[in-house]
């Protein structure tokens, strides 16, 4: 289980299966638990369960499940959530499942236009109606904000001028959503309709009315870029020259939205000292925190961020929304809590997901197959604000270089605005685009120059200790070990090239950070604090900002404390929900805190550990180095008969300190990356890289790509928790082969969202969905807590390309646009000539 | 306001939209489509109506497509109406989907779907998909409306010719009840406040019957199809040529089709994939797509010949 919102459904279908058919086959298990959508899983691990409910396994009911990695108490161990069961049985709160007294409800009245500007608004008549407390419009709350701190281009509620269809106009708090609803209807907007901007070839030649007229420090704008970023390293057209065979072409990749299953809500309430709480269901508190404190103008220490369990996330929640601001502002008005919950097409209103990507490519390489230059050209579809936008275009040609060794590169980047939903940041933020363009023409190039696609990556493959051309510098990486394990376990050598036609094998690789050295809001503090202080009671608890989004940070963090301690994990109570009483950390995005927060609270457990030690070292009369740790309990190494409970140790520590027992850590960030303009973007402490192979059936007839299995080798530096590693893995991958073969976020020629429903979206169910087979490669980074990084995004990037090679090697097509769907197989087949 | 009438009289004379499963009725009505009273037939006597009668097989409006896909007597009978049913939808939609309200729920076209839209089955002015996004719309232009009819059942039951039985006890054919598709508001045309009560079946061929019920999809589930087809073929004694032959397809038109042409020109051919392959062309005679529905025309014939042999795989 991962975030846990469909646990509940994902049980009562299982069991429903199971009352019928005792010993199910896989496919009835995913035919049963197809209505059931599940965005964080792949599915894998909940088939796997209900095998072994059907099997009558012998499910222990404790937290850790297997045996540990050796030398170690608990790092390694097959282990259960702490959040698990309460998830599965529906016991613990999300958001929308909290009720405070006297609460409201609020709506969001929202743009019918593309592009507008709003000449005038009447709230009269919906005041007026029985049951609404409060209403409020974008001159309400109209400070400009963003997540990026210099890029503050949009409000609350919009002021001038709406910019997409969905952007918010007013916000009404009742009763109940009824009479929100009704209220919504009540309102009165006058709008002047300009032409809308729904292209990348529009925005670039900015003829009609700008998506924004002024920048964020009030200048005209007449032009829709949002931000250019070109760079170049190495010789490039020397490489191109000295190149024996070069693919050149254009790619283009879709837009997709995160669709966590759980919607986005929040509650605001303030108490009688002004105080704001506010509720939500958000990836980054402390940001969040931050936009309250300068939108609402309250200090800092006046707002609380409370975050409850969260069914998903993606990056889909990684910046503030209306909605919060909204809340916040309609309890204010009220004297009321008041409560909003997107509907489903709400939060694909929000969206802040994968970016529209075109990328003129062009890679040479040598007869023997080594790259001599790469060059890409890209154009961004940002929608209709800045979000994360800076980032994207930066990430989009700086996340590159690696896992192969590119030594010349050049790239232009320019992101643009449109009358569209906003982009942002959705897993693999930035990358996943280019990456599927350049794998694709890595097998482009292995096809031309007669060399097996899996050897080519090898040839130009970075090793642990490279530093790429553009001065990111690679401490561990395991690109040779995944790319043989997943050759290995899809029998590539024996099956590749072998296979009837329609029927297909493909390979791809990918690099991904831990985090980034450089924060969102420049700052000395530390990226992330962790306070750990003891109760005699036995346990300790570990307080830390970062959010647990369903990946399980919470787990990681008791697991990092419970090896340092030698504490049964039972005992480590992790208190992440609340920041008035949690320290900072910036937040679950870039996949920063398995890295980040682990080595903090590494750091904190060493200090408690030092201090129980020296406790238990003074009791027994002992040289400190005598004492030995856990599992379990502490003991006298050279009379290991002498042993005592954790719990005891901790007693007798607080009993020499004189107080209770406490300790923090922190993650500092040192810097990093290349000593040019933008060389700290994209510079990580770690990078994790995957590989997959997947295996592929076309049908020429009607177009439809089935995935028949899917192999992801990732390098995680080391799986502190291997089912959790693995689980990213997995919902990586099923995440990836969505918007390889369904997904898509598009708008009409009006500018109409043309994915508003999950029936629209199309994500993969179980039935879709097919065997994955994650593998686990160890290369203990030296910078990591205990040599752990990154696996929550890197394993999404390799997917798609893996497929469309797969998709070429079936039936000889190459497919450069995503999705690839059976109208543009069919189209494609029918060009190329293949039938 | 809802209501539980507690017998199918009551129900047709209580005014308001009637609910069955709710599958769609309750989207609707999240959606601001719908927002007239309820009146939910969970208690209305006879709707589960299962009966073997002498002019065939009654099922009752309200039983499960679940049930139909399972039912031993009508995977033996209607082979094809089973299959349809089973494959349809998700396991969580087909526990809840009633017969009737699987015939007669909404198409799913987002623009009709849409709040703030206004489309031509809505009362406005033009369809909006033709104008707009339809890529997952119809490739023959049966009407103002380019919304494919949803409705998997319809497409079966017609292939049947099943009988739609209504609280007067009139009965209907598919066709007349669903229309032409010529008035882009009708998805179908049961006369407001009427019931359906139940459904009935022929009985079988007694020579039996090949038949088979497939879909070209993308995604498995949770989703509609692209084009679908059900099948019946009737052999000859000797099982070398073919004596009739019934081809209904969805997916690809405001209503479903019938396939007349080819089925005729299945008649008196050996059931051999030659014959299939040179005849399923024959299934996009006067297709008319919209421009983003062309690649359908492709899909349709590998579809028609696909179905024509997994029928056939009932004879070996
Ligand atoms: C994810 C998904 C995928 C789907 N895929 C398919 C598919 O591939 N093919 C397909 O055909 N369907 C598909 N469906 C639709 C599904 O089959 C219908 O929603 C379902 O059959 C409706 O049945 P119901 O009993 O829930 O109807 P309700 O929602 O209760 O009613 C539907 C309509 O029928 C009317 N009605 C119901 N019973 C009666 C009665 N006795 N007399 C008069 N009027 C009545 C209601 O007033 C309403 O207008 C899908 C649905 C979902 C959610
Ligand atoms: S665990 Fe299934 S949706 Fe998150």
């Amino acid at each position: 289980m991962q975030c846990g919102f469909c646990q509940p459904g994902m049980i009562l279908s299982a069991h429903a299966l199971l009352e019928k058919t005792a010993s199910p086959s896989r496919e009835e298990i995913t035919a049963a638990l197809g209505g059931n959508l599940c965005r964080c899983t792949g599915y894998t691990k909940i088939v796997e369960a209900v095998q072994r409910v059907a099997r009558s396994e012998d499910i222990s009911k404790g937290l850790v499940q297997g045996p540990p990695a050796e030398g170690f108490s608990i790092l390694g161990a097959r282990a259960r959530k702490p959040d698990g069961i309460g998830k599965a049985v529906g016991e613990l709160p999300y958001t929308d499942d909290i009720a405070l007294p006297r609460m409201l409800h609020g709506r969001i009245l929202r743009s019918p236009y593309a592009h507008a500007r709003i000449l005038s608004i009447d709230l009269s008549q919906a005041l007026a109606l029985p049951g609404v407390y409060a209403a409020v419009v974008g001159a309400d709350l109209p400070k400009a904000y963003c997540v990026i701190p210099w890029t503050p281009d949009e409000t609350a509620l919009c002021t001038d001028k709406v910019r997409y269809v969905g952007d918010g106009v007013a916000a009404v708090a009742a009763v109940d959503e009824e009479t929100a609803d009704a209220a919504l209807a009540l309102i009165k907007v006058e709008y002047e309709v300009l032409a809308p901007v729904l292209d990348l070839d529009t925005a670039e030649k900015a003829a009609g009315v700008p998506v924004h007229e002024r920048d964020w420090k009030g200048r005209p704008r007449l032009d829709n870029l949002c931000k250019e970023v070109a760079l170049s390293f190495g010789e490039v057209d020397e490489g191109f020259a000295a190149a024996a065979a070069v693919v050149e072409g254009e790619w283009f990749y879709e837009g997709s939205s995160h669709a966590p299953i759980e919607p986005h809500c929040a509650i605001g309430t303030w108490d009688a000292l002004g105080r704001l709480t506010l509720y939500s269901s958000t990836q980054v508190p402390h940001y969040l925190q931050r936009a309250l404190s300068e939108v609402l103008e309250v200090p800092l220490d006046r707002v609380r961020v409370v975050r409850p369990a969260i069914g998903g996330a993606f990056g889909g929640k990684s910046e503030p929304f209306d909605l919060e601001l909204c809340a916040a502002l309609l309890s204010k008005r009220a004297g009321r809590p008041v409560k909003i919950l997107y509907t489903r097409e709400e939060v694909f209103l929000a969206h802040r997901g994968r970016h529209p990507m075109e990328m003129k490519l062009r890679v040479g390489a040598s007869a023997d197959g080594k790259i001599t230059a790469v060059e890409n050209d890209l154009r961004l579809d940002g929608g209709a604000y800045h979000s994360f936008g800076m980032v994207t275009t930066w990430y989009s040609g700086q996340l590159l270089t690696g896992p192969v060794h590119l030594p010349a590169y050049r790239f232009r980047s320019r992101r643009f605005y449109t009358n569209k939903p906003c982009c942002g940041p959705k897993r693999g933020h930035g990358t996943v685009q280019p990456r599927f363009a350049l794998e694709c023409a890595l097998d482009e190039l292995s096809e031309k120059l007669g060399i097996d696609p899996i050897d080519l990556r090898r040839r130009n493959a970075l090793v642990s200790g490279d530093e790429t051309i553009n001065g990111q510098s690679i401490p561990s990486l395991g690109l040779l070990q995944c790319l043989e394990r997943v050759e290995t376990l899809s029998g590539w050598k024996e099956r590749r090239g072998k296979l009837p036609f329609g029927k297909g094998l493909g390979v791809a690789c990918s690099m991904y950070i831990s985090g980034t050295a450089y924060p969102i809001h420049p700052t000395e503090l530390p990226q992330s604090g962790v306070m750990l202080s003891a109760d005699r009671s036995g346990i300790v608890r570990v307080a830390c900002g970062a959010a647990d989004i369903g990946q399980g940070s919470d787990a990681m963090l008791m697991t990092v404390v419970s090896e340092v301690l030698g504490i049964d994990p039972d005992a480590v109570r992790v208190e992440s929900q609340d920041t008035d009483r949690a320290p900072v950390d910036l937040g679950s995005y870039s996949s920063r805190v398995t890295l980040m927060c682990g080595i903090a609270a590494q750091e904190a457990a060493m200090g408690m550990r030092q201090a129980m030690i020296s406790a238990l070292a003074g009791a027994w009369q002992v040289d400190e180095a005598r004492i030995g740790v856990g599992p379990g309990s502490w003991f006298d190494l050279q009379d290991p008969g002498r042993h005592v409970g954790v719990a005891e140790v901790l007693r007798l520590a607080e009993i020499a300190a004189g107080r209770p027992l406490v300790s923090a850590g922190g993650f500092r960030t040192r810097k990093l990356g290349g000593k040019y303009q933008g060389g700290t973007i994209g510079a990580s402490p770690a990078y994790s890289t995957t590989a997959h192979v997947a295996e592929v059936s076309v049908d020429p007839e009607t177009g439809i790509v089935t995935v028949d299995k899917l192999w992801a080798a990732h390098d995680c530096g080391r799986a502190l928790l291997p089912t959790l590693v693995e689980g990213q893995i997995e919902g990586s991958t099923a995440m990836g082969l969505g918007e390889a073969l369904f997904e898509a976020h598009t708008v009409d020629s009006r500018g109409l969202l043309a994915q508003p429903s999950l029936l629209e979206a199309c994500l993969g169910t179980s039935v879709e969905t097919p065997p994955i087979v994650a593998s686990i490669v160890e290369t203990i980074d030296p910078v990591g807590p205990f040599g752990a990084k990154e696996a929550g995004e890197g394993p999404l990037h390799s997917t798609i390309p893996a497929i469309a090679n797969a998709i070429h090697d079936a039936v000889g097509v190459r497919i450069r646009r995503t999705p690839f769907s059976p109208e543009r197989v069919l189209a494609a087949l029918k060009e190329q000539g293949r039938c | 306001m809802i209501t539980f009438p507690k017998s199918i009289e009551a129900a047709a004379s209580s005014p308001g939209q009637r609910r069955a499963g709710g599958t769609d009725v309750q989207e609707l009505r999240h959606l601001g489509i719908r927002s007239d009273d309820l009146v939910d037939l969970r208690d209305c006597p006879g709707l589960d109506r299962f009966e073997q009668a002498e002019d065939g097989l009654h099922l009752g409006a309200g039983i499960s497509l679940t049930r139909i896909a399972q039912d031993a007597a009508v995977k033996e009978q209607y082979p094809a109406l089973a299959e349809a049913a089973g494959g349809l939808a998700t396991p969580q939609i087909r526990n809840r989907a009633s017969l009737a309200g699987s015939l007669l729920q909404e198409v799913r076209c987002w623009y009709y779907r849409h709040p703030d839209q206004q489309c031509a089955k809505k009362g406005g002015a033009v369809c909006l998909a033709r104008q707009g996004d339809h890529l997952y719309h119809s490739c023959f232009d049966t009407g103002v409306c380019v919304a494919p009819h949803p409705s998997t059942m319809a497409a079966a039951l017609w292939a049947y010719d099943a009988l739609v039985e209504l609280d007067d006890a009139s009965l209907l054919d598919i066709p007349t009840l669903l229309g032409d598709g010529t008035d882009p508001r009708r998805t179908h045309h049961l006369a407001p406040g009427r019931l359906v009560v139940a459904v009935h079946l022929p009985p079988p061929p007694p020579k039996g019957e090949l038949a088979a019920y497939g879909r070209a999809i993308s995604r498995a589930r949770a989703e509609w199809p692209l084009a679908e087809l059900v099948v019946r073929l009737g052999l000859d004694k000797k099982g070398e040529k073919i004596d009739w032959a019934r081809l209904v397809m969805g997916g690809v038109a405001n209503r479903p089709l019938r396939l007349s042409v080819l089925e005729e020109a299945l008649v008196g051919q050996p059931p051999t994939d030659e014959t299939f392959a040179r005849l399923a062309p024959m299934a996009i005679e006067g297709a008319k797509p919209l421009p983003m529905t062309g690649y359908k025309l492709r899909i349709i014939p590998g579809l028609v010949r696909e179905q024509l042999l997994r029928a056939m795989e009932g004879a070996a």
